[in-house]
């Protein structure tokens, strides 16, 4: 079930009116309802993997009660690593099984032996990967008692499980989720109407900007060899635009639906092309991800307290698990390798937290070195999104390097100019640039119409809700499936 | 509570009956307005069907001729089409309709209401139907009935904004396509060692009969 499916557009408020109405405020009820429904809107993707989702989900409620009641450290450490053996286990069974296989026998081939392993034809769980780090970040908190365990299984479950955050996340913490599956929730009007302006938005992100710019970013991908470098940079810009609405839109939609039902998940973007470096850009991009990393993977490991040579170690450790996590491909490996290569600089000069604040904090304009920074960290995260995208790493090396010949001449521009104009139109330039003004008005803000319009009189802010309406209806581009749904 | 449910109720009606009533209004306008000329102006004759006359016959080659059958067309859109083409166009002499037996044989009344079908046809004919063929469609698959909607309405506001002067060219209403495959010759092949796919014919659909009799 898609967030912008008509299935979902019937589902949620079935949901919203039976989790306000029906449950008269009581918070069993409502806590009951919530999972029922996930469970049902995940069935919706493949009943059978609901399985896999309540068994993981029961591991992880059976093992934060044992690490929690063990007496002695060792029975503690042998119950978290049998909760972190198994979850991974089944990631590694379903997602990574045949990339190991496959690379273990093409490393042996390279030796001159030959390795024929079996490779399973199983479908990656949708969420998968989400559902397990939110599972391990509650039996970690547990270990490292930041919380107690959740005894009731119902509420244990609607963390997990709930719904808007299911399939792609926010990837939510005990710490900030449990405590609001367990408070009484009342009906916050002002808090309502956000969520679905968030909604609105996110929805405009995804079937707009994404879906339209992914019809050319696949054009010129998956034709790669038929352009010249000039137009390879063009994909790369859609694609960059692409995966970021796409996934920020997702965000949006989750976080406005979770609004809805008076809880609050946690911020997954906070305008990340608008950064001035590559540590200020992690800093804004999958927000849920590179915090888990860093709570739960840098710090263990040591995080910055053992020196330089430590840091730049652990960086690398989680910026390659990070692009691990994404896809079993060599290519979200090096885009991640790629990423760090990229922080290291700021690590090593320790200038990483340079820029904490949103660019041009109270003004209008950035300065011409923001615009310069800006550009440049673009320009950086725009090579590794190639990686991204591209279907193998010979595929983005090529990409590249036909990029970097193609700048060289003349005829490569024309091409560009011709793509633009014969092909392309000028219309979803415009919608760009529309959308990054509007991105860079509401920056300072939660989501870029946050506060768009709602001190207006109710007609005219209405009609700024009905032009976004009508920008959906109109400029949809072809229905695509949400990129992080195969993560 | 009741503020918020006031509002968005109120916010997804006026959604709604605008949306319906532009959809219905351009609709009706782009019915009787003079939008479907015929692409030459000495054309007396003209074809339809699916992919077979679509492929088979190059209009270029014949005088006073045009091709306007299109791939896995039903006659459930043939009659919309044709029915208007025919009255707008008084210089018709005469109509050739394909007949094959999957214009008629059952269990391929998916090309009428089917996910794709359906989709990527409603949009071409929604002006031209009426309010039995609309709920004929809506009854058979509501989810792509609603979903095209939006392209409608898309479809529709584009058409009038940019001044368009010909539905038929601007929502593709069919033409000849050259293909450089040949099948005839492995089908017949085919068919000579497995003599069971000659008499591979299936129940009527009487949907897709009804409609052919309506072309007639």
């Amino acid at each position: 079930m898609l967030f912008n499916s008509l299935n979902f557009a019937i589902f949620l408020p079935i949901v919203f009116i039976l989790y306000w109405f029906a449950t008269k405020g009581n918070l069993r009820l409502q806590n009951i309802l919530l999972l029922v429904a996930s469970y049902f809107f995940y069935a919706c993707w493949d009943w059978r993997f609901l399985f896999l989702l309540i068994f993981s989900t029961l591991l992880d409620y059976f093992t934060g009660i044992k690490i929690h009641e063990a007496v002695s450290r060792k029975n503690k450490i042998i119950w978290l690593w049998l909760s972190i053996g198994i979850n991974l286990g089944f990631l590694g069974v379903f997602k990574y099984y045949n990339f190991f296989a496959d690379s273990f026998a093409h490393a042996l081939s390279l030796l001159g032996l030959q390795a024929n392993f079996v490779t399973l034809q199983v479908i990656l769980p949708v969420g998968i990967s989400f559902y397990t780090f939110h599972g391990l970040s509650y039996v970690l908190d547990i270990y490292y008692k930041r919380i107690k365990p959740e005894r009731n299984f119902i509420d244990y479950s609607v963390f997990v499980s709930f719904f808007p955050l299911l399939v792609a996340g926010p990837i939510e913490r005990a710490t900030h989720l449990l405590p609001q599956i367990l408070k009484k929730r009342e009906f916050d009007y002002a808090k309502a109407v956000d969520g679905l302006r968030q909604i609105l938005w996110g929805l405009f992100k995804k079937m707009v900007i994404a879906d339209s710019c992914a019809e050319y970013a696949n054009t010129i991908f998956n034709n790669s060899a038929a352009y010249s470098g000039t137009t390879l940079v063009l994909g790369a810009l859609f694609f960059a635009f692409q995966i970021y609405c796409d996934f920020s839109g997702y965000s949006d939609i989750a976080l406005g639906t979770a609004r809805l039902f008076g809880i609050d998940l946690l911020r997954n973007f906070a305008f990340p092309y608008f950064s001035r470096d590559i540590a200020e850009f992690w800093r804004r991009w999958h927000i849920s991800l590179s915090s888990w990393f860093r709570d739960y993977l840098y710090i263990p490991l040591g995080g910055s307290k053992g020196g330089m040579w430590m840091k730049i170690r652990n960086t690398f450790i989680i910026f390659i698990v990070s692009g691990f996590w994404h896809g079993a491909n060599w290519t979200f490996i090096i885009w991640g390798l790629l990423n760090a290569i990229y922080i290291m600089p700021s690590i090593i000069f320790k200038t990483n937290r340079n820029n904490l604040d949103i660019v041009a904090k109270g003004k209008y304009l950035p300065t011409l070195k923001e615009i310069f920074s800006m550009a440049f960290t673009f320009g950086l995260t725009l090579i590794a999104w190639i990686f991204f995208r591209a279907k193998d790493v010979q595929h983005a090396f090529s990409y590249i390097k036909s990029i970097g010949k193609g700048l060289l001449y003349k005829s490569s521009y024309y091409e560009t100019i011709n793509f633009l104009h014969l092909k392309l139109g000028y219309f979803l330039p415009s919608l760009m640039v529309l959308f990054i003004l509007i991105e860079w008005i509401g920056r300072e803000q939660q989501y870029a119409i946050a506060n768009f319009g709602l001190k207006w009189y109710k007609p005219l802010r209405w009609a700024f809700y009905y032009t976004i309406v009508l920008f959906i209806f109109l400029f949809a581009g072809k229905e695509q499936q949400f990129i992080y749904f195969q993560f | 509570m009741r503020k918020f449910i006031k509002n968005t109720l109120l916010f997804l009606l006026i959604t709604f009956f605008i949306t319906a009533a532009f959809i219905f209004m351009s609709n009706k306008k782009i019915e009787n307005g003079d939008y479907f000329r015929l692409r030459k102006k000495g054309t007396k004759y003209i074809v339809f069907g699916h992919s077979h006359p679509q492929y088979a016959l190059n209009d270029s080659l014949i005088d006073n001729l045009e091709n306007y059958a299109q791939s896995s067309e039903s006659y459930f859109y043939t009659f919309l089409k044709i029915k208007k083409i025919i009255t707008s166009n008084k210089q018709i002499k005469a109509v050739f309709i394909e007949f094959t037996n999957n214009q008629v044989v059952d269990g391929k009344d998916n090309v009428i209401w089917g996910d794709q079908y359906l989709s990527f046809r409603y949009p071409k004919y929604a002006s031209l139907m009426n309010i039995k063929d609309l709920l004929y469609l809506f009854t058979k698959n509501p989810k792509i009935f609603i979903n095209s909607q939006s392209l409608t309405f898309k479809e529709n506001l584009l058409f009038l904004i940019e001044n368009k002067v010909n539905y038929i060219n601007y929502k593709n209403w069919g033409s000849y396509f050259f293909s450089k495959n040949h099948n005839t010759d492995s089908l017949l092949n085919l068919i000579s060692k497995n003599p069971k796919l000659k008499n591979n014919f299936s129940e009527i659909s009487e949907t897709k009969i009804m409609f052919g009799i309506f072309l007639i």
